[in-house]
């Protein structure tokens, strides 16, 4: 029946995960304009702009001011990256690029997998370039223990703001979308007071602990220490509830949200 | 293989109700016009729609394990590809997700003549070299059946000829296609049966032969005195014509040779003949025309 002899072939077909797909996402990520100043070259940018104010090198708790601004732009630059490989769900859509896979044996539930786990992987190298620029400048000081727990947060970041987008990926129209993450995101980082802009008042206080990224906000200062603030934020200790309920619930509440349209989308399709 | 299968699209039937059998090593040509169901009809094969009556077998299995067995692919009309990672990389990750290696990708892609430009990325790739690329990425599962959707949308003449002649000479050998194509050309040209449709039904089924029959013979049309008469008349005519309708009191009838035919219709009472010559294109708007005033 065939023309050429076919090579043997492995008998397992992927139904999920395929490393060359990460592969190739991963090299996407890496040449999107987009990606490469919004989630990589701008977190560099604000790390050294704000962290060369005066009195960012003053002791505060278990480190200084600069070292809070770094685990800051860690999860920025994190929640940025994810929030932009899942607008690529929303681009390829018209492209017809659904239809080409649903022609293979991947499953639609592993193109949603492989998109999350490109976002986290290409996070880690979003935080990674900071750290290493933030070594090479030396300028924050903070226990090693305390590094590795802001890529815990700049990850938990990933993950809230790589469901959000996928939400709303799936459940509006692809030009609209793209147009509405990046401003959602950073009405957030505002809102929530990762650019130490401050927003003064009880409302805004308010506020603060309840947006998305609030909780890495108050969770990285809870590290340095219970009375540690920027801006009047923070001010609690590591166990406060606020601050879990903020970070799992938002995880929570958006993946189900990414569940429910992505369930909607697959159906209409 | 395709069992009375309807498909809806809220009050739209883009489907209603075709029956088609395609035996393996058939290259069958769908031809109709935009609109016809083609391309629904075609996606409810492969998986991506189903239907909402009837059923879709493809050499015994459901559309799905079909697909995930690899035993069917497709190029499809337009889309599909990423215009910013290579043609490389697109046949790399199909041949992955089927289980294959990258000296499967290397041999696909010299099948289908993309060697050369492996390592372009897709977005400054013509549309010629994308069909290329997608049938290359079709072939990669070895598939029984190919199913080629509108392949040669958007290309000049020139480009046309070429991907179907490679499309013959590497890429088909010796596998069901089915093609679906609105160039009659394409069809008389390149498929050993053609089956016309027409606001979703099979209107005509034949070889190209018997296609081409239609298209060289005559029309003869006349007026009766009555819709009855008309009737009465078309039946009168089996053996005479290759087919003969009513439509209110007005015969219209195609056959191969129109002289005995006209002779019939005197006979039977009709007046104001007119006998035409019918051309390909003629015999398809005729076939896809008649079904849509039925």
């Amino acid at each position: 029946m065939t023309a050429v002899p076919v090579q043997t072939r492995s008998t397992h077909p992927r139904h999920g995960i395929s490393w060359v797909y990460t592969v190739i996402e991963l090299k996407r990520a890496a040449t999107r304009g987009v990606t490469l100043f919004f989630c990589v070259l701008m977190p560099i940018m604000f790390y050294l702009l704000f962290g060369s104010m005066s009195g960012m090198d003053q002791p505060d708790g278990r480190g200084n001011a600069n070292a809070a601004m770094l685990a800051f732009m860690a999860f920025y630059g994190a929640s940025m990256t994810a929030a932009t490989q899942a607008l690529t769900i929303a681009s390829e859509r018209p492209l017809g690029w659904n239809r080409a896979l649903r022609l293979t044996p991947m499953r639609p539930w592993a193109y949603m997998v492989t998109k999350n786990v490109t976002s986290l992987i290409a996070s880690l190298v979003s935080v990674g370039i900071l750290y290493l620029v933030a070594a090479i400048v030396s300028r924050a000081h903070m226990p090693g223990w305390m590094w590795l727990a802001a890529v815990g947060i700049a990850m938990l970041g990933a993950l809230t703001f790589g469901a959000l987008g996928q939400t709303i990926c799936l459940a509006i129209k692809s030009d609209v979308a793209t147009g509405l993450i990046i401003p959602i995101l950073l009405i957030c980082c505002f809102l929530s007071g990762v650019f130490a802009i401050p927003m003064s008042g009880a409302f805004f206080e308010v506020l603060q602990k309840i947006v998305p990224m609030g909780g890495m906000v108050n969770l990285t200062l809870a590290m340095f220490g219970p009375n540690v603030t920027i801006n009047d934020t923070g001010g609690m200790a590591v166990g406060d509830w606020r601050i879990w309920v903020n970070l799992i619930g938002w995880i929570v509440v958006l993946f189900a949200a990414a569940g429910l349209a992505w369930r909607r989308d697959t159906r209409r399709q | 293989m395709l069992r009375q299968l309807h498909k809806n699209f809220g009050d739209v039937q883009a489907v209603a109700g075709i029956d088609l059998t395609i035996n393996p090593g058939e290259v069958v040509a769908l031809l109709g016009p935009n609109g016809a169901g083609k391309t629904t009809t075609l996606d409810m094969v492969l998986g991506l729609g189903e239907p909402t009556s009837g059923s879709v077998q493809v050499g015994g299995l459901t559309p799905r394990q079909a697909v995930d067995a690899g035993r069917v692919a497709a190029v499809t009309q337009t889309g599909g590809l990423l215009s910013d990672i290579t043609v490389y990389d697109h046949i790399r990750l199909v041949a992955d997700l089927f289980g294959y290696g990258k000296d499967r990708a290397e041999q696909v892609m010299q099948q289908s003549g993309v060697t050369a430009i492996a390592k372009r990325k897709v977005q400054v790739c013509s549309g010629g070299e994308k069909q290329r690329l997608k049938l290359a990425m079709a072939l990669v599962s070895d598939p029984d059946l190919m199913i080629l959707d509108e392949p040669t949308t958007g290309m000049d003449v020139a480009a046309r000829q070429d991907f179907w002649a490679d499309i013959h000479d590497q890429a088909l050998g010796g596998r069901t296609v089915i093609f679906a194509t609105h160039y009659l050309e394409e069809a008389d040209e390149f498929s050993d049966r053609v089956v016309v449709i027409s606001s979703g039904k099979i209107v005509a089924d034949g070889t190209t032969a018997e296609i081409r029959a239609l298209a060289s013979g005559r029309s003869v049309q006349a007026d009766f005195a009555s819709t009855e008469a008309a009737q009465a008349a078309a039946q009168g005519l089996a053996g005479l014509v290759l087919s003969a309708k009513a439509q209110g009191p007005r015969l219209i009838a195609h056959a191969e040779d129109s002289d005995p035919v006209v002779k019939a219709v005197f006979a039977a009472g009709g007046h104001d003949v007119l006998v035409a010559s019918l051309g390909l294109e003629d015999a398809f708007l005729q076939l896809t025309q008649q079904e849509d005033e039925a």
